[in-house]
């Protein structure tokens, strides 16, 4: 069964952890692909990460001119760094704001789930560094069908649905209750519309 | 049984088939006259190089059918244009001699990436490219030298005599040994670049074998063979010089008809890079909807939402005139998490409120939601 990330961004601290995961990971040339951002600066300290949502169909690879973004065992990678010309189609394309032009190299960055982790099932670098368990790397399955709380992962703009295969967990508005569910603990949307 | 009769393919106008077929006509004829005019009527044909010209004409051939492919995508499409309109004012030309000096001719952007890729790039491409005006003004007899008198050659280029030179002066040796050169830095640069990727296996976990370290091999194994050629030649009295010939030949076919489907396609790619300072730096910058921040040009993101409806892709904020890419990418980010939150996000600059459309997309704020406010009471 494939494994997902999850990001249950109510868990978020902020501490950017993941961000510095990122950089020190081989092969991101000291680039961090994650984002943490402040939701409501200012007001609240609430944050979120987020990562690549490696779409099942992938915007920044449908704008591309040159086709240098490829999906490698189910994995939206980076851009080829002999096809990219850093015309950054990709970053308006993304719905979601993930991909990133390095200007000076002229190449495309993004979340490629740490590959080279990853392909020898190994958890991504962010998952590992993640003190709260925001980011977590699960199956696919068992996260967008069995998990307790409401997740998004089927995106709807206009007549466009989008299916991703990075799955976020949303904040439980119906029973305001905090964070994480147990297995053995009731389903707080049980009963409710 | 009952025979069902054959269609004849039906060539829609505006298809990839009709597009092809025109095209390849237009390079084969190009090639034709091309090799008409450079052998003066057909009279300086080198036959020995029939092989390679075979060859030639094959690969331009399905460089043309892939570079049409390519050019039908709608933002490769899009940006082609835009790119030979901007092209036609002065700041426009400036920007492409200016990118054509620091993308192809120094390569600055991969010296970036690491002096060493930049070093072994720069070897590998000026000596493949010299190569190629070598070997194509030669294979496709647009070049050929004339014996004038009994020690001086005469160059000529499309039947125009170009100058004259000792057949053993310095010029004559190195023109003679162009290829030589050429594959001299070819060889340096694909051992960097072998290295590398050796060296670099567990960064490069993308890398694929025959399609990363093949196209070094073939290289590398057509600069060794052209080499052999002269060491022949000239230090062992012509031995083994057919058989070596005879490889060099093969290695050279397989290249050339390998290279439009693999790792050489990015050579053409490269010169749509060109357009890419001008299509940022020319046009009038766009502001984001929500904060206001310049992150692009106007002409790109509506070249962008176009190329997405065309693929039917679009991706609006429902009931407005927005779409996801009038947004910069914190904005994106930071409404998309919001309206999973349930609260309302003001996109200021286009003076509208948006909110979850309940399928985790955005929509205009509808009258009498009960949403969270800027000030959420948990």
């Amino acid at each position: 069964m494939p494994k997902v990330l999850y990001i249950d961004f109510e868990r978020c601290i902020g501490c950017r952890a993941c961000v510095i995961g990122c950089e020190e990971c081989s092969g991101h040339d000291h680039l961090s692909r994650m984002f943490v951002d402040e939701l409501t600066p200012g007001e609240t300290v609430a944050t979120s990460p987020t990562p690549c949502m490696h779409c099942y169909t992938p915007l920044c690879a449908e704008s591309c001119p040159v086709q240098a973004i490829q999906v490698m065992d189910g994995v939206v990678l980076s851009a080829s760094h002999e096809k990219c010309i850093g015309c950054k189609n990709c970053t308006y394309a993304c719905p979601f704001g993930i991909p990133r032009v390095d200007e000076a190299k002229k190449l495309m960055y993004k979340c490629d789930m740490c590959y080279d982790r990853t392909s020898k099932g190994r958890p991504p670098m962010c998952v590992s560094v993640c003190p709260t368990d925001t980011i977590q790397y699960v199956d696919e399955e068992v996260v967008k069908l069995k998990n307790s709380k409401p997740v998004q992962y089927q995106w709807q703009f206009g007549a466009t649905e989008i299916e991703t295969r990075t799955v976020i967990g949303l904040p439980d508005l119906a029973g305001h209750k905090y964070g994480y569910y147990d297995a053995e603990e009731s389903d707080p949307y049980v009963g409710q519309t | 049984m009952k025979e069902e009769a054959v269609q004849p393919p039906v060539v829609y106008r505006g298809s990839f088939l009709r597009k092809a077929l025109i095209n390849s006509l237009i390079t084969a004829i190009v090639i034709f006259v091309s090799v008409y005019l450079g052998s003066e009527q057909f009279h300086h044909v080198d036959l020995a190089l029939i092989g390679y010209l075979v060859a030639t004409v094959l690969c331009l051939l399905f460089f043309t059918m892939r570079i049409t492919a390519w050019s039908l995508r709608p933002p490769t499409r899009r940006l082609w244009r835009q790119g030979f309109e901007m092209m036609t004012s002065a700041k426009g030309l400036k920007f492409l001699f200016h990118t054509l000096g620091t993308n192809i001719g120094t390569q600055k952007f991969i010296v970036k990436r690491s002096w060493f890729r930049g070093a072994q790039h720069l070897l590998i491409s000026w000596g493949v490219l010299f190569s190629f005006g070598i070997t194509f003004a030669l294979v496709l007899n647009w070049m050929h030298f004339e014996l004038v008198a009994p020690t001086t050659y005469e160059v000529v280029m499309f039947g125009i005599p170009l100058f004259r030179m000792g057949v053993e002066s310095w010029l004559a040796i190195a023109l003679y040994h162009g290829l030589n050169w050429t594959g001299i830095a070819v060889i340096a640069g694909c051992a960097m670049a072998m290295i590398r990727r050796v060296y670099e296996k567990n960064r490069l976990v993308e890398q694929r074998d025959e399609y990363d370290l093949f196209p070094l091999v073939l290289l590398m194994a057509i600069s060794i063979t052209g080499s052999l050629l002269t060491v022949s030649a000239l230090w062992m009295e012509g031995e083994f010089y057919y058989g070596i010939s005879l490889s060099h030949e093969i290695v050279v076919i397989v290249f050339l008809l390998y290279m439009p489907f693999s790792k050489f396609w990015h050579i053409p790619l490269r010169f749509l890079a060109v357009v890419i300072p001008a299509y940022h730096g020319l046009a009038e910058q766009k502001k984001c909807a929500r904060c206001g921040v310049e992150y692009a040009t106007s002409m790109q993101i509506q070249d962008v939402q176009t190329a997405l409806s065309k693929r039917d892709l679009s991706v609006p904020i429902e009931h407005t005139p927005l779409h996801m890419s009038d947004l910069c990418s914190q904005c994106r980010r930071i409404s998309n998490r919001l309206s999973a939150s349930r609260m309302k996000v003001g996109l200021a600059q286009a003076g509208v409120w948006v909110q979850g459309n309940g399928h985790n997309g955005l929509t205009a704020l509808k009258e009498g939601e009960p949403l969270i406010e800027t000030h959420p009471e948990h």
